[in-house]
């Protein structure tokens, strides 16, 4: 089955503003197997480290445009970026924040 | 108590295919038209998803100067709908289905979608899908439906109908990015929610498709008809983790391209034992039946799928595809590209690994011609309605009954809503169901969401999957009504915030997809044969004689009962044979 390539760190952007919470970057080490994406990478954290992280996605197949983000500084999908090493991720710039990594697309800033 | 009042003619709740044209169609009318969804218009939904296909009969095609076949007509289209879905279609819905089909068409043309190419898919006479990729028609229909100052709320799960005195008169929700409980005041509701695929662990369509729908119209009384059919398309990749849900582009492809060849760990090419003439380009629900009986029986591959393989093609041949297939351009395929898993060199060596992906709900809210439920003021349309597919569905026939059905729905539920009251919302009713969407928090400890969840995919795949029995079907209602009154009582939220809690969407969603996997297990337990996309393995053959009727599912006296119908003919009678599983006729 899936072997685990390498432990990597997953740096994450967290904010609530709604809660009075402050922007910070939450750090998760994940195990890495071939072929995940950054997407893989969200539901994974999702569904075995820590739920309370939030994010937007659909489709999982690149199709939907949904689930834009900041990697590593560059804006990409999250389902079709591979990940190879240690990752930064944050929300799209220049968007309001409702929670994490989710923005309202529909109210710039 | 209530955070938000919101007063409308129409209320759509969707926004997909069906959603957006009943939206459109509404407007024409002077009423005022809202449409609520769980995730963001244009980014959520199967139609951003589909390839896709849209059918319309060929002759209809060629008036529009598409390279269709002139020889195609209506008539034929019809009965090839039938036959695809094994005579259980309703076929008042399917005249008017081919019928309406190339005036939706020719409006996606003046509103500016571009056709390029025709294709032929299993189970057609003749060509009949105008190729029209989803994620470039919904950016048009949502232009279409901002042009008509439609109200558009997103981020907004519907938990339920309000009704009062047999009919609808609005809704309840809950605002994903906030937690605010909304109450949605209508004279019409339109269902737009699309399938139910989430329930299986593995699907092709977007997770949050747990046929909410489905769920909140059956506890407000309404309808269903066909449960027993999600629809499964072989395959997807099993593997890489990031391709999983993306369908390989070697298997469903249309009919004069490229197949791989589907091979169990022993090499055996087994679509030989179940259509040896049609081998791997048979209809999607026999290849689908083939696979899952060679990985439950111990011959698929590592990752639980079976082998994809392109090995009998000489490999110039394999390095010339991305030049002629427009699907796989450039090697790139979805978004993703193949190179990094799958580089061409690789394959002329390796297989690929597959599985049986759900894909489609072919059944749903029973409607009758003008999309009315059995419920005053609840239309339906697109994937959550039943009563078009029959018991499978035709490749690209989804497309085509989101635009038909859509339409419908929207006029004649603004039809309705223009000689309509608003009916009186009743607060105690509203009460409930917000307590009900809040109770989640109460509790401190019990069973997490996502445990429940994967229990119930489980539990779906296993045994109300691709391939069932008695037995099988019998255990999983047993272990349903124990979830049902064990541990879906005792779901609490690790994550208290109400602000985009991920976890407390997830519990509502879960009572929804157990409410549904029952109506699956229940009706596929009472449908004693096989036909189109229920397979079972202890009755592998197609009763058309005792069995050509639809299965029918309310709730009465707070029970799920279920109740046979016979089929609607107009046209087309079903055979009085019974027929091994497959053979069309
Ligand atoms: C990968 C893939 C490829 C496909 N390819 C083809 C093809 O080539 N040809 C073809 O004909 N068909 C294809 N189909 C099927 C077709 O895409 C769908 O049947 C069709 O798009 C359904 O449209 P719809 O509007 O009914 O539902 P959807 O587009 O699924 O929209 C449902 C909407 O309801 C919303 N919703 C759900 N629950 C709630 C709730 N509780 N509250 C508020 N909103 C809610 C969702 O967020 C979404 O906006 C494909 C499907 C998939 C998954």
């Amino acid at each position: 089955m899936a072997e685990v390539k390498k432990i990597i760190t997953v740096k994450i952007f967290r904010f609530n503003p709604k809660e009075g919470q402050n922007p910070k970057y939450q750090t998760y080490k994940i195990p890495l197997t071939e072929g995940m994406s950054v997407l893989s990478i969200l539901k994974y954290i999702y569904e075995n480290e820590d739920s309370s992280l939030a994010f937007y996605y659909s489709c999982r197949i690149g199709k939907c445009n949904g689930c834009y983000l900041i990697v590593n500084g560059k804006i990409v999908k999250a389902c079709t970026t591979i990940v190879h090493d240690d990752i930064t991720i944050e929300p799209l710039h220049g968007f309001k924040i409702i929670r994490d990594l989710v923005v309202d697309l529909k109210v710039k800033t | 108590m209530i955070d938000k009042i919101i007063t409308t003619d129409v209320l759509i709740i969707g926004s997909g295919g069906a959603g957006a044209s009943a939206a459109i169609k509404a407007s024409e009318c002077t009423v005022d038209v809202t449409i609520v969804t769980k995730g963001r218009m244009g980014h959520c939904g199967a139609t951003v998803t589909g390839e896709a296909d849209c059918d319309v009969d060929g002759k209809s095609l060629c008036d529009f100067g598409l390279p269709a076949d002139p020889r195609d007509n209506q008539e034929i289209f019809f009965e090839d709908i039938v036959k695809g879905g094994k005579f259980l279609s309703n076929q008042k819905l399917i005249e008017i289905h081919v019928k309406e089909a190339p005036d939706r068409l020719k409006e996606l043309i003046e509103w500016g979608v571009r056709i390029e190419r025709v294709v032929k898919a299993s189970g057609h006479t003749y060509k009949r899908g105008a190729i029209i990729p989803g994620n470039t028609l919904m950016p048009i229909l949502k232009r279409e439906v901002e042009k008509r100052g439609v109200n558009v709320i997103e981020d907004t799960m519907v938990t339920n109908l309000l009704t009062n005195g047999g009919r609808v008169v609005g809704a309840v929700a809950l605002d994903i990015q906030n937690g605010e409980f909304i109450v949605f005041k209508a004279k019409a509701v339109i269902m737009a929610t699309g399938g139910c695929m989430g329930i299986y662990p593995f699907t092709t369509a977007p997770e949050e498709l747990t046929g909410d729908g489905y769920a909140i119209a059956y506890r407000a009384g309404v309808e269903l008809i066909d449960m027993e059919f999600p629809m499964f398309i072989p395959g997807a990749f099993v593997w890489p983790p990031a391709l999983k849900g993306v369908i390989v582009p070697f298997l469903l492809s249309a009919a004069g391209e490229v197949h791989g060849w589907l091979l169990n760990k022993f090499g055996e090419r087994f679509m030989e034992r179940w259509a040896p003439k049609t081998m791997e380009h048979s209809t999607r629900d026999i290849v689908s039946v083939a696979m899952m009986m060679e990985i439950l029986e111990g011959r698929g591959s590592p990752h639980g799928g079976v082998y994809v393989s392109l090995k009998h093609l000489p490999d110039n041949l394999i390095e010339d595809i991305p030049n002629w297939r427009p699907m796989v351009k450039d090697w790139k395929y979805g978004g993703f590209d193949l190179k990094e898993f799958f580089p061409l060199d690789k394959l002329k060596k390796e297989a690929m690994e597959a599985a049986p992906y759900c894909h489609f709900t072919n059944g749903g809210i029973k409607i009758n011609e003008k999309c009315e439920t059995n419920l005053l003021g609840l239309y339906a349309a697109g994937e959550v309605a039943g009563g078009i597919h029959g018991s499978n569905r035709l490749s690209g026939n989804a497309f085509t009954a989101m635009l038909v059905w859509g339409a419908r729905a929207g006029k004649f539920a603004s039809e309705y809503a223009l000689k309509t009251d608003f009916g009186e919302i009743d607060i105690n009713q509203v009460e409930a169901f917000k307590n009900k969407i809040f109770k989640v928090f109460e509790r401190t400890e019990g069973i997490k969401p996502i445990e429940l969840r994967k229990r119930i995919q489980k539990l779906a795949w296993e045994n109300c999957g691709v391939i069932r029995d008695e037995s099988g079907l019998k255990f999983a209602i047993k272990e349903i009504e124990r979830m049902r009154d064990n541990e879906l009582p005792r779901l609490y939220l690790t994550v208290k915030t109400k602000v985009y809690n991920k976890e407390w969407v997830e519990a509502l969603q879960i009572d929804n997809m157990l409410l549904i996997l029952e109506m699956i297990a229940r009706a596929a337990l009472l449908r004693t044969e096989s036909r189109g996309a229920h397979y079972r393995k202890d009755y592998p053959y197609t009763d058309y004689k005792n069995w050509s009727k639809n299965i029918v599912i309310r709730e009465l006296n707070g029970k799920m009962d279920l109740y046979t119908q016979p089929v609607i003919v107009t046209k087309l009678k079903p055979p009085e044979k019974i027929l091994p599983y497959g053979m069309v006729e």
